[in-house]
């Protein structure tokens, strides 16, 4: 753990966390600011929710969906009325951040507001912004409403197949189709249209054009433009390809691979002067095909999911939620201390059933935690509970891991997979 | 002009396809109450180049929505705040005791769910208090609550009911005033009024229940000091909220020491039948104004309507109702209705075989606009239309379970 010196300002701040984050909250507790906690029903019953550290909020207010505008909007109605000025709101990951953007334009609050949040949720907004502001994107078209195909086609035109439907608020490859051809389209909107529940609420989607290539994310801490924390990780392949692979990143190192860190710091940097980013944590994707150019996917204004924030703290020395959190509360980037890491290869992948069903039976996270180069283990889904196989980014069993060489690393993704797996029945 | 249309306009039978055709575009949303799909609205626009200069909200349940659709849109300043400050109840009634307009006391109840609190909260206020929700419409889910075992009672229904369009918790828990209730309509731009009526509910909107919801609108020549009083009330709240344009919906009580006190302030046309009363009375119509007016603000003048030349003084609407839950099995007549003196338009919603329920005051039924020359006889004429229009109901089949 980091030696924590005290926070600059003295005088304490009230922040609003909308959805669950023991780091997030832990930081600011330790760091003696008033914290208020805003959880919807999926956080209340999540594995990870810590009550002891709830109950150390000065207020938690549990809403259905931070989708609803009039629960939300009472939340701010009850802090106003009962004379508290909040200072920031913090969101913890996609789903609240709509939310927390609503809640920041309602406070006033400098670090988040929904005009800001739209940009860099709503991937058509965020399409069309990339490619004006002159970063490099797939081609894409707007589909308002993807129970009405009617007038598809001629909205096709000019882009070739293979294509990506996509939604344009969607979340980590959730109802996310790679099309070959008309009928393919066909098909996934017509699934969509009978499936489509929260938390994706909106109809609108994307179809872009398929972009080969690896992908990478982009995780950072800006402090005034200028960047406090800064990563790259490889997936072991596309996100978009969950079902014939596992799903995994290796943080890059700087020293060997110091073109693309500069490549990606100034596409990262490019991007962020077109979202007016200054402060804060981004996660950035992009796909890139040997010596050419990347390709800007997108951006969001958030901490990257699965085990990326573990994995960045076992890197860099310091977890980037932490370290947002104590720059938005006024340390410097002195203030950090970042740890000499003693693995030069970092990064998690996600032990996932093979078949859609309920678990029976769950590997044991401790007899992985065993093997020489795991760092931690994670279990998201346990005997009992049902497991769809729909999207990438359902993490069941996750497995931070840290190794000298890249092959130990390798070997040690390849082995857990073999040898642990979940069982499941029916579908 | 851009519609944007919820699951609940697009299954009503009303909906005019050839004016719907005249509009650029129509964006169907699930609800107004999701950000991610107004969002998506907005940057659909956005990204279209689309250069929307207002946004128009019809009625209460838009009002959250089209202030999201305005703070992404950068329309209205922090249009999301001014939303707040017309909706909850709380923040609203916050922001009119900072600038000395009298309000009922009020405490915040953050968790309805929880029922010490919203006990130890009632204590706070004293007894009788009103509860409901922060985000209310129409009496839905509130109460005037006398004493503990009330209170209970009141609790177990609101746990088992709410739902939506009443999506939020939280409620508030006022001191409740005896009087009698007002409501105060006006359309207003850059400040200046175009339009203003008030009118005096039958009895206070919480009594629908024993009471026919409805009312009647104050005379200038016989109300003129009331209404003078409640144009400068609607100009200081107003001025309160920040609202320079656009209608109002003002609710307001008269206590019994014969001082008003402001229940609630709403950004929208009045609902019921009130605007349609304005339309018989002096052919006013608030919506039109209020649409004339927002597109061109400064070149709209106020025209005042003429002196009545009829002996008609007084125009009201009054809702009808069935006196007992249950299906309808009667209703009046379509030439009933249209052949008496003293109905002037009236619009039924409700079929036989319905269900109703005495959920809330908006409920509405079959609603008809009167007159009357006196305000002695717009009572007589109430009081006889309540007596011969009558819907009738069949109690509901209870299920039976072993």
């Amino acid at each position: 753990m980091n030696t924590k010196k005290p926070d600059k300002k003295e005088f304490i701040k009230n922040i609003l966390f909308c959805k669950w984050d023991h780091v997030f909250l832990k930081t600011a507790l330790e760091s003696n600011h008033v914290c208020h906690l805003v959880l919807d029903k999926y956080d209340a019953k999540s594995h990870d929710f810590n009550k002891e550290l709830a109950d150390k909020c000065a207020s938690f207010i549990t809403v259905s969906s931070f989708d609803s505008i009039e629960e939300l909007s009472a939340v701010a109605g009850h802090f106003i009325s009962s004379e508290i000025k909040i200072d920031f709101v913090v969101s913890n990951g996609e789903y609240g951040h709509y939310g927390a953007g609503l809640l920041g334009s309602i406070f006033e609050v400098p670090n988040i507001n929904i005009h800001s949040v739209t940009s860099v949720r709503d991937k058509i907004l965020m399409k069309k912004m990339a490619v004006d502001g002159g970063l490099r994107a797939a081609s894409y078209t707007s589909i308002p409403d993807i129970s009405d195909i009617s007038n598809f086609k001629s909205k096709l035109r000019h882009l070739s197949y293979p294509l990506v439907l996509k939604p344009s608020n969607g979340v980590g490859t959730r109802y996310t189709y790679i099309l070959k051809n008309d009928q393919d389209l066909k098909v996934a909107a017509e699934e969509i249209s009978s499936n489509l529940c929260p938390p994706l609420y909106s109809r609108s989607f994307i179809i872009e054009e398929f972009i080969p290539g690896e992908e990478y994310n982009i995780d950072a801490v800006w402090l005034n433009g200028k960047p406090v924390l800064f990563s790259i990780a490889k997936y072991f392949s596309p996100v978009i390809q969950y079902k014939n692979s596992t799903v995994g990143l290796r943080i890059l190192n700087k020293e060997d691979h110091e073109e693309l860190y500069e490549e990606l710091y100034s596409m990262n940097i490019k991007a962020n002067k077109i979202f007016n980013i200054r402060n804060g944590l981004t996660h950035m994707q992009v796909l890139k095909e040997p010596g050419k150019p990347a390709v800007f996917t997108e951006i969001a204004t958030r901490h990257c999911g699965g085990y990326g924030c573990e994995a960045i703290e076992k890197k860099w020395g310091i977890d980037n939620r932490e370290a947002f959190i104590r720059i938005l509360l006024g340390c410097e980037k002195s203030d950090l201390a970042f740890n000499e890491t003693p693995h030069k290869h970092v990064g998690y992948f996600n032990v996932s059933p093979e078949n859609p069903g309920v678990v029976v039976n769950s590997p044991n996270p401790e007899e992985i935690k065993k093997f020489n180069g795991v760092l931690e283990v994670k279990q998201c889904l346990f005997d009992g509970e049902d497991y769809a196989n729909d999207y990438g980014c359902n993490w069941t069993m996750l497995v931070l891991v840290g190794t000298e060489s890249i092959d130990k690393f390798h070997e040690i993704v390849n082995t857990v997979n073999e040898k642990f797996k979940y069982q499941t029945v029916g579908n | 002009m851009w519609q944007v249309l919820d699951d609940f306009d697009k299954n009503l039978n009303n909906l005019d396809a050839d004016l719907l055709a005249k509009c650029e575009n129509i964006f169907y949303v699930r609800s107004f109450d999701s950000i991610e799909e107004i969002a998506s609205i907005a940057s659909s626009l956005i990204s279209e180049n689309v250069k929307i200069e207002h946004v128009v909200s019809n009625g209460e349940y838009s009002i959250y929505g089209s202030a999201v659709l305005k703070s992404i849109l950068g329309l209205e300043g922090n249009a999301v705040l001014k939303g707040l400050c017309y909706r909850d109840k709380r923040a609203m009634k916050q922001k009119l005791r900072k600038n000395q307009i009298r309000t009922a006391r009020y405490v915040s109840v953050s968790n309805i769910h929880d029922i010490h609190d919203l006990y130890d909260k009632a204590l706070q206020i004293g007894f009788p208090v009103v509860v409901k929700p922060a985000n209310g419409v129409g009496t839905r889910l509130t109460a005037v609550l006398r004493n503990a075992n009330e209170l209970n009672e009141f609790h177990q229904r609101v746990i088992a009911e709410i739902k939506p369009p009443i999506f939020s918790s939280q409620f508030i828990v006022e001191e409740y005033i005896k009087g009698q209730e007002f409501h105060v309509d006006g359309v207003w731009a850059e400040g200046r009024n175009i339009c203003f009526s008030a009118g005096r509910y039958h009895a206070p909107c919480v009594e629908f229940k024993e009471k026919f919801y409805g009312s009647m609108l104050l005379d200038e020549k016989n109300d003129e000091h009331c209404l003078k009083e409640l144009f400068e009330l609607n100009k200081n709240v107003n001025r309160a909220l920040g609202i320079c344009d656009g209608p109002t919906h003002l609710e307001v009580f008269l206590d019994c020491n014969g001082e008003f006190v402001v229940s609630e302030m709403a950004t929208r046309i009045g609902g019921g039948f009130i605007m349609e009363a304005n339309l018989e009375k002096d052919n006013t119509c608030f919506r039109s104004n209020h649409v004339k007016v927002l597109v061109n603000p400064r070149n709209f003048s106020k025209s005042e309507p003429p002196p009545s030349q009829l002996k008609v003084r007084y125009f009201g609407f009054i809702n009808l109702t069935p006196k007992e839950e249950g299906v309808i099995t009667s209703i009046p007549s379509i030439d009933s209705l249209k052949s008496h003196p003293g109905i002037l338009r009236f619009q039924l919603r409700a079929n036989i075989g319905d269900s109703f329920k005495h959920s809330h005051g908006g409920n509405w039924i079959l609603m008809v606009v009167i007159a009357a020359p006196s305000e002695e006889e717009y009572q007589m004429l109430c009081k006889e239309i309540i007596e011969k229009f009558i819907i009738q109901t069949v109690p509901f089949i209870s299920k039976v379970t072993n």
